[in-house]
């Protein structure tokens, strides 16, 4: 017991770029998982749903991140930022959520593609024909079946964007502009390795209690209480 | 209570622009048990669904009772929420998130006059009893067996007491057994509930015992309908007649033209004249199919003084089926096959006669 001790997780209080890296980081991760759910849902819906003649290109394009490591993708984002400087948009947690997104849209409209195949036709045939609209079909019958597949990827994507390093090290610019995953790098690079340990426990016990509390909202059965009159 | 004229469908799939509907017209009473029969792709499916409102015709025109729901001319496509139907799908489509009171709540919970939760409790229930599956109101559907999933299905199309039900195979993906006692249960309560039923099957033997009319359709087109009777003994097309049970035929051209009031007239063919019923208004050299059902072919014994419709054949095959034995018999190069009564004694390789009741040989135009 002598050799535990609370003073790294005091240090971290102390040291004034992580409350910056903690906001940037919810920031970033919240708006990329968003922004892959919504992206590879519309993807999916085109590629399964539609008969768009270009669907099975649009499927293709969305794959192709994946093949592309992390930091050849931040260089390629790097350049294109660069190039139109009239949106400021270098250098800031933005830039990282794009990045990001764009890389885990491979993910993401894989698993909606399964999903989106999965939900029979005749599942929402059989809601119109019992006299349901168009949109009371979609809020009763698509989007419930949809649910654990959107929770699903929000999670996955929250996890892989906290903590990949490659991407954010090539995007970010400047201390205000950090990640976690960031700080840790520069942090264990300056000698601070006993409060990177604490940063990392923090960060793991946070991810875990993440997950299960979304994985209890998403994955629960809907489950509908028969009125007993 | 349906009425479709002139009805025509296409839709687009991978390989092209199909023409799955080709001018449909039919017209299913109030309180009728309406079955359209037809192999796959024969656009049985596609009518029904033209019906519910799932399908955009291009031309006719639909009445569900006195309301107009579709019409290519006037314009007019009601969506399906808005048609007074209820409807089985073949794959049940139970919604997997709902447990099985909310998925016979569902429709009565999505109608514009809304319901009170009593009166959504007593439909519900009422339903569920109606199809046996009270006691289950609280189970999640998908822990459901199959049978259990298609009388659920059931209960949500008729909870809303609709004015047409509409079946799409809805007994195709039962077993053999619990298909055959569905089958029953499934007339005795639309019969019951006095609910007029499109029902639509490949199933030759579903369409006859459970059908007031049965309309055979192939590529497109209705080829016959009538009475299931009608349909199994006096088919008028060598379709509906291959289609409907097992059928021998006979090729022939017209020796002595129909006379008498049961128009029987006689063929020549190559095993010999058979004396049968002609089509009205066929003349003497022209070619008929003779079509004769293996159970009404007798076997008789060697000296018989029976003299009509007499055939020597050869035994080439006898299989036991349980109920029935079958034969396959040669007449020179014909080929007959007929079912005898288990017990019957045949030998393969034996030369025996047939007698072909000549009421039983029905001629057909032939090509």
């Amino acid at each position: 017991m002598k050799g535990m001790t609370l003073k790294n997780y005091r240090f971290l209080t102390q040291y004034g770029e992580v409350g910056d890296a903690l906001k940037n980081t919810i920031l970033m991760v919240i708006m990329t998982a968003t922004a892959t759910v919504l992206l590879s849902f519309f993807v999916s819906l085109v590629v399964v749903r539609s008969k768009f003649w270009g669907r099975k290109l649009l499927d293709q394009l969305a794959f192709v991140p994946h093949a592309i490591p992390g930091i050849v993708l931040g260089i390629a984002f790097f350049w294109v930022f660069l190039k139109i400087d009239f949106i400021p948009i270098y250098g800031t947690v933005w830039a990282i959520s794009i990045g990001f997104t764009v890389s885990f849209l491979s993910y993401g409209s894989r698993a909606m593609n399964a999903s989106l195949l999965q939900i029979h036709k005749e599942l929402e045939e059989a809601a119109y024909v019992s006299g349901a609209r168009p949109w009371r079909t979609l809020l009763r019958v698509f989007l419930p079946l949809m649910m654990p597949t959107f929770v699903g990827v929000w999670i996955w994507v929250v996890l892989h964007a906290v903590r990949i390093a490659g991407l954010p090290l090539i995007l970010y610019e400047g201390p205000r502009n950090q990640v976690l995953s960031i700080l840790i790098w520069n942090m264990w690079d300056q000698g601070y390795v006993p409060a990177v340990a604490a940063i990392g426990t923090l960060l793991m016990l946070t991810l875990l209690l993440l997950t299960l509390a979304v994985r209890y909202i998403g994955f629960r059965r809907q489950v509908v209480q028969s009125p007993t009159v | 209570m349906i009425s479709i004229r002139n009805l025509h469908v296409h839709y687009q799939t991978d390989q092209g622009r199909v023409h799955a509907v080709r001018g449909i017209d039919l017209a299913v009473q109030q309180g009728q048990f309406y079955t359209l029969l037809g192999p796959s792709g024969c656009g049985k499916t596609t009518t029904l669904r033209s019906v519910a409102g799932l399908e955009t015709p291009d031309e006719g025109e639909i009445f569900i009772g006195d309301d107009l729901v579709f019409s290519s001319s006037r314009r007019i496509a009601v969506p399906p929420y808005n048609r007074d139907i209820g409807m089985v799908f073949q794959s049940y489509a139970i919604w997997p998130h709902l447990n099985v009171f909310e998925n016979v709540a569902f429709p009565l919970r999505e109608m514009k006059a809304r319901s009170s939760q009593p009166e959504i409790h007593k439909k519900v229930t009422a339903a569920l009893t109606l199809v046996q599956l009270d006691g289950l109101a609280d189970r999640p559907a998908p822990f459901l067996s199959g049978g259990q999933q298609q009388r659920l299905a059931l209960a949500r199309a008729l909870v809303k007491e609709p004015r047409v039900l509409l079946l799409d195979e809805p007994l195709s993906n039962l077993d053999a057994k619990l298909r055959e006692e569905t089958r029953f249960e499934l007339r005795e309560l639309v019969k019951r509930l006095k609910i007029t039923t499109l029902y639509v099957t490949h199933d030759q033997l579903e369409a006859l015992t459970m059908s007031d009319i049965v309309t055979v359709m192939d590529q497109g087109r209705i080829v016959q309908s009538g009475t299931p009777m009608e349909i199994y003994q006096a088919p008028q097309e060598r379709f509906v007649a291959n289609f409907i049970g097992l059928t021998n035929f006979i090729e022939g051209r017209v020796d002595i033209a129909a006379t008498g009031e049961n128009g029987l007239g006689e063929a020549n063919t190559a095993s010999g004249k058979i004396r049968c019923v002609l089509p009205d208004g066929i003349h003497s050299g022209e070619s008929v199919i003779i079509v004769i059902r293996p159970e009404d072919i007798n076997i008789i014994a060697e000296h018989s003084s029976e003299k009509e419709n007499v055939l020597r054949a050869k035994v080439e095959a006898v299989i036991f089926m349980g109920d029935a034995l079958e034969c396959q018999l040669s007449v020179g190069n014909q080929r007959l096959r007929t079912k005898l009564h288990p017990s019957s004694v045949v030998r393969q390789g034996e030369t025996v006669s047939l007698q072909l009741p000549p009421l039983s040989c029905r001629a057909l135009r032939g090509a």
